[in-house]
């Protein structure tokens, strides 16, 4: 296959899905890495993966859960560390879902092309 | 080769692990901690997670030995039916902790001084007061007592099981939200950590102590000052037990006058501050005679400070010994407050003085050993340490005398503190809650209430017999005379208590001739009782007097008129004092402007607190600053306040007094007239510099707010327009009021009337987090029964429990 990135993104929605409502927070890093790593991914792309798949699952995730009290409780939690609106609230919970997927990926393209040299 | 790879594999090993790193630590910001917020932002664990209404597994299948079943009803109060006592106080155990787990852990963290290890630094100061004070100290002796006894033990270990299998069927998913925010796990339940509850209700009961500001009066002023300013009991006081009642006992004890110490103390309580927690409770029981079904009707509303969640969880529990309904208090097994199938039963607090402080004459600038009647003796020294979040453990040493923990250091002048809680740490307080749940009688009732050992409550009781009753029961002790109102000295042991008032000698009274019982804080009996009560200005009597008043005047009582008497706003201080200065503003000639639109609304005014009013907003300026004004001598002296009537006595009947003049004016005399005029402008002009809204009405300006237990902004109700306040029987203040009310009419079976501000769930999104505040604060209740047979209706969820 020539371009793995969509279907490795496929891949890594449902898997860090699952690996997040059945594992601890950060068994969807572990299953990124170990995607990229096994699928044999370019960095490039193992960063686009990673980083697209967890913010998605993350935002889609925030978005549900906020949904079911209309943001009520996200709101004051917000207020209570500084001040952060609802918005924000589900903005840093994109970014961090990004970052750490992005450098799982990474982490997980570099570890596979090491494996595979060998 | 695999250098070159494990160069490349360098950088995003690195960014990775620090970046989980900075995602797995709790970040200091501000003096307070940012929670790891890998786990805190995750959306499938942290925070999010939170906005789902029931985070309960109710996966207790065998833990039990019978069948237990807990229907909800549409307000989420259980009911439990079980097949045995034990199997119900589980249930109850694990019904506490699902709602009110956290707010369990923070009270009795609060208690044995543990706050500092989960908020830091800003808590170390309240936590070396209690660890000071041996809070848990007395709470680990209680719990090992119950361990020894039989009975106890078992109910404890129920109870204690029951929240344990709740804690432990959680993980950080399905955390109360407060941990999550404070990244902080549950931690086991332990037979202390109930104690801890108990000594917490200990210590907010404790308020009946005043010894040093009554010290520093005594020590400033003269003797026929302190006397005509303090004297032991009010000419209107309309005590709780009624002069029909007859001593024909003598007391017991020592006689033998002790001198007690003037000394000039410092006093870290404003005025305001103490005003603040003298908000009152009330309780009443009217006879069948009185009342329109010929029942009689118990009504009971204790007061508390405010919180969401509320202090109480109301629940109902079945077993083959009785059927219980009222409040329970987490962390503790039974109903606190309620009713069975044949009583009912409530309590305020009495506001006797159970804590004194005995000055310590210590040997040397070591500290190691206090003088006692004549000879120096050893301290016990204990080392406590207080953990602290983020930074390294204070460490403390606690020094234990004759007469308990030394808790102020003034140099050589320390005191040490003498407190029930302490003294009384070995009893079968568990034997209460056991025997009043189970009460069926009179006789129940009075065994119950004599096994009752903590700061003295004026229990209240009624039954579907035709009884009422009301006893002051729990520890008072006897002390030689003088002694326990000021500071004492700490070197002989005759200064100690000679023991505590016998429970026959305690004041009661079964079945009075005026056809009810009732207390609201005020005096338990006038000065014919043998005993010296002491506690005498913690609260007024205004709303004990207006109780009295009316159930005096009236018949054919229903419960309504007991719901209507509960919310009753009617301010008696007011009334006895504002025409008093009206009078005088009027013959001063000083008042015109807007003042005399302002003298002319107060003049027509009812003397109701309602929240849609504005005369309270004008007299309770003008009070403050009249008050103010008038004790300006005592200001200056640092010396504590009257009680509130006085200055109503003194305004009255002696409009000349000295204390009417003013310190800063050396050339002019002024008098009640004066004060009057000066405190009424003052009115005028703060009145027009409030903000807002706030000089709208009562509700406006009082500003009622219900706060988050833990104090998180947002999480409590932010503003609450209510009506009442001080002296008045609806005592709502800013932030305290009813914790509970409940009317009970003991028919056969009895009818009852509830409602608290909050609801059942400790869960801020959960639909009955706070469902019932709005019907709270309209005035309604809810009535509840008794409903022995769980198929006869049909509840809102169910939860069963099968054993192995």
């Amino acid at each position: 296959m020539k371009n793995k990135t969509p279907i490795a993104i496929i891949f890594c929605l449902v898997g860090s899905l699952l690996a997040g409502i059945y594992g601890p927070w950060w068994a969807p890093a572990v299953f990124i890495i170990l995607l990229c790593a096994l699928m044999g991914l370019t960095v490039k792309q193992s960063i686009l993966t990673g980083s697209i798949s967890l913010g998605v699952v993350y935002l889609g995730m925030a978005l549900w859960m906020s949904n079911q009290d209309e943001a009520e409780i996200i709101q004051k939690t917000g207020m209570l560390l500084g001040g952060l609106s609802p918005v924000m609230m589900i903005v840093v919970t994109t970014l961090i879902g990004c970052i750490t997927g992005l450098l799982s990926g990474w982490l997980g393209s570099v570890i596979g092309s090491i494996v595979s040299k060998k | 080769m695999l250098l070159l790879d494990m160069k490349q594999l360098l950088l995003p090993a690195l960014l990775f692990s620090g970046w989980m790193a900075l995602l797995t630590a709790d970040l200091p910001v501000k003096g307070s901690f940012l929670p790891a917020l890998g786990r805190f932002i995750s959306p499938f664990h942290g925070i999010w997670q939170s906005v789902s209404p029931d985070n309960a597994s109710y996966d207790l299948k065998g833990q039990t030995s019978g069948n237990v079943r807990i229907l909800f009803d549409e307000r989420d109060v259980p009911h439990i039916y079980a097949d045995n006592l034990e199997d119900a106080l589980f249930a109850q155990g694990y019904l506490h902790a699902a709602n009110r787990l956290f707010s369990m852990d923070i009270s009795t963290r609060a208690a044995s001084g543990r706050l500092s290890e989960i908020i830091g630094q800003r808590t170390i100061a309240l936590d070396r007061k209690a660890r000071e004070r041996g809070y848990e100290w007395s709470a680990t002796e209680k719990a090992k007592h119950w361990e020894d006894h039989e009975g106890n033990k078992a109910i404890m270990d129920a109870y204690v099981n029951g929240v344990n299998a709740y804690i432990q069927s959680i993980d950080y998913k399905h955390w109360p939200m407060e941990y999550k925010i404070l990244s902080h796990d549950p931690v086991q339940w332990t037979s202390v950590h109930s104690a801890l509850t108990l000594t917490n209700m200990a210590i907010a009961l404790c308020i009946g102590e005043d010894d040093l500001e009554y010290s520093t009066a005594r020590a400033k002023l003269s003797a026929e000052d302190y006397a005509f300013l303090f004297p032991d009991h009010n000419p209107k006081e309309s005590p709780i037990i009624p002069s029909e009642k007859t001593w024909d006992f003598t007391a017991q004890g020592s006689s033998s006058p002790v001198q007690s110490l003037p000394h000039s103390l410092p006093d870290d309580k404003t005025e305001d501050e103490r005003k603040k927690d003298l908000n009152g409770s009330n309780n009443w029981a009217v006879a069948g005679s009185k009342t329109a079904h010929g029942f009689p009707i118990l009504a009971n509303d204790p007061h508390l400070g405010l919180t969401l969640p509320n202090i109480w969880y109301e629940m109902e529990i079945h077993t083959p010994e009785m059927s219980v309904h009222g409040v329970s208090l987490p962390g503790l097994p039974f109903i606190i407050i309620g009713f069975n199938e044949n009583i009912a039963w409530g309590s305020t607090n009495s506001g006797q003085d159970v804590l004194d402080w005995y000055q310590i004459n210590w040997q040397d600038s070591s500290r190691h050993q206090y003088k006692l009647d004549g000879k120096y003796v050893d301290a016990t020294l204990r080392p406590e340490v207080i953990k602290v979040r983020g930074t390294n453990a204070t460490i403390d040493t606690i020094r234990y005398t004759h007469w308990g923990p030394v808790t102020h250091t003034d140099e050589h002048k320390d005191m040490a503190m003498k407190w029930i809680g302490h003294q009384k740490a070995n009893v079968n307080d568990i034997d209460y809650l056991k025997k009043i749940n189970k009460a069926a009688n009179v006789n129940d009732y009075r065994e119950a209430v004599s096994a009752f050992q903590y700061p003295a409550q004026n229990k209240i009781f009624a039954s579907t017999q035709g009884d009422i009753a009301i006893s002051v029961a729990g520890v008072m002790p006897i002390r030689p005379t003088g002694n326990g109102e000021t500071l004492t000295s700490g070197e002989s042991s005759a200064n100690d208590w000679a023991g505590y008032i016998p429970f026959a000698h305690a004041p009661y009274i079964i079945n009075p001739a005026r056809g009810y019982v009732s207390s609201a804080n005020q005096a338990p009996a006038d000065p014919s009782y043998p005993y010296p009560l002491l506690g005498k200005r913690i609260f007024e009597d205004y709303r004990g007097r207006m109780v009295n008043t009316v159930l005096d005047s009236s018949k054919g009582l229903t419960p309504l008129d007991m719901q209507a008497l509960q919310q009753n706003n009617y301010n008696l201080h007011a009334a006895e004092l504002l025409p008093v200065l009206l009078q005088a503003l009027d013959s001063s000639g000083c008042n015109s402007g807007d003042g005399l639109a302002i003298a002319s609304i107060l003049n027509g005014w009812n003397y109701e607190y309602h929240r849609d009013s504005l005369s309270p907003v004008f007299f309770d300026l003008w009070y403050k600053e009249f008050e103010k004004l008038t004790w300006d001598e005592l200001d200056n002296l640092g010396v504590m306040l009257p009680e509130e009537w006085r200055i109503v006595e003194i305004a009255r009947d002696q409009p000349q007094s000295k204390y009417f003049d003013q310190l800063i004016t050396t050339d002019k005399k002024e008098t009640l007239q004066d004060i009057a005029c000066t405190s009424f402008a003052y009115m005028v002009k703060a009145y027009r510099n409030l903000e807002g809204e706030q000089g709208k009405n009562w509700g406006n300006f009082k500003q009622t707010n219900i706060p988050h237990l833990a104090r998180f902004p947002h999480f409590g109700a932010d503003f609450i327009s209510t009506s009442g306040g001080r002296h008045i029987i609806n005592a709502m203040s800013k932030t305290h009021g009813p914790s509970w009310r409940m009317i009970v009419e003991l028919s056969s079976p009895p009818k009852a009337w509830v409602n608290y501000p909050g609801g059942q769930s400790g869960n801020p999104a959960n639909p009955h987090y706070r469902d019932m505040l709005e019907h709270y604060f309209e005035g309604k209740y809810y009535e509840v029964a008794i409903q022995k047979d769980p198929a006869a209706w049909k509840p809102a969820r169910q939860i069963n429990i099968t054993p192995q």
